[in-house]
């Protein structure tokens, strides 16, 4: 899952995403060809999705 | 690149007063700060730069008490520090510009001469940085929301790493109910997607303002604007934009 740290658009402006939105399968297409230097910069994150495993027959 | 005149100039903008059309004479200049380190039995003079430079800048021109002109950005400006922005080589984008962080009045000289013109000059020490930027936005009027992304983008090439200062000088708006009118500079690695380099304050009168970023500063910038909240057809701005990289 990735998020956009900034506002971001094509040239053209035929779509926008602001800052803070958590992309979507489409928007996530959308940017795809500049995904690697938008990754290097910070201008969009990766998000750990990871769910962390709760150890079994622990109560406390 | 070459000569240029006096038809050249592009604009000269303070704090959102546009007064090239009041101007007849600009002077402008960069200084470096240099202490003399001469010593006994040296037969020459030897200087050391301290690492400091400074900006001033001289207006002469006619006064005018219109709306706007001369008189009404001079007659209370003795002490105020504006945003300022000048260009010698021609009103477009890619054109270059000297943008100053703070223009600070320290005179305004009225003249009156039998036969002649009423004359006016405003005096200015810049405090902070003298910029030497490239234009994303014209001084013109907008309409609509736009952008330069694209055609009217500025290619530097490469990226570069020292951050910059950008500065938007607004100097007529109609909102015919609109909020505000938000500008932008934005930047890309690509020329495909842009991203948000810095954002200005929204504005709702005329003004201007200078905003300094730190970090990567990608090889293609443009600007945006957007008029805010629900503008009529008669929304209009007339407006400045650019972008010094540091």
């Amino acid at each position: 899952m990735y998020q956009a740290m900034t506002g971001l658009s094509d040239k053209h402006e035929t779509w926008r995403i602001e800052a803070g939105t958590l992309l979507s399968d489409e928007e996530v297409e959308r940017i795809r060809p500049s995904l690697t230097w938008l990754l290097e910069q910070g201008l969009v994150r990766e998000l750990d999705t990871e769910l962390e495993e709760e150890p079994d027959g622990e109560v406390q | 690149m070459g000569k240029y005149s006096s038809a050249d100039c592009g604009f000269l903008l303070i704090g959102g007063y546009s007064i090239l059309g009041h101007t007849t004479t600009i002077t402008e200049n960069k200084q470096a700060e240099v202490k003399d380190k001469t010593a006994l039995g040296m037969t020459w003079r030897e200087f050391q730069y301290v690492g400091l430079k400074s900006g001033e800048m001289t207006q002469d021109g006619f006064f005018d008490d219109d709306t706007g002109a001369t008189h009404d950005l001079f007659k209370a400006g003795n002490g105020l520090s504006r945003v300022g922005m000048f260009n010698l080589t021609g009103n477009a984008v890619g054109e270059p510009y000297i943008g100053w962080a703070g223009a600070i009045q320290v005179g305004y000289e009225r003249r009156v001469s039998v036969g002649e013109l009423h004359g006016a000059s405003g005096k200015y020490r810049v405090s902070g940085a003298v910029d030497e930027g490239v234009i994303l936005h014209e001084l013109s009027a907008e309409t609509a929301d736009g952008n330069t992304q694209g055609a009217d983008s500025q290619d530097a090439g490469a990226s570069s790493s020292n951050g910059g200062a950008g500065i938007i000088e607004l100097t007529d708006l109609d909102l015919d109910g609109g909020t505000g009118l938000q500008a932008k500079v934005r930047h890309s690695a690509d020329d495909v997607t842009y991203a948000d380099l810095l954002t200005f304050t929204t504005l709702t009168d005329i003004g201007a303002e200078r905003v300094t970023v730190t970090g990567t500063v990608n090889r293609h910038l443009a600007s945006s604007w957007d008029f805010t909240g629900s503008p009529g057809a008669g929304a209009t701005a007339t407006f400045a934009i650019g972008f010094a990289r540091g």
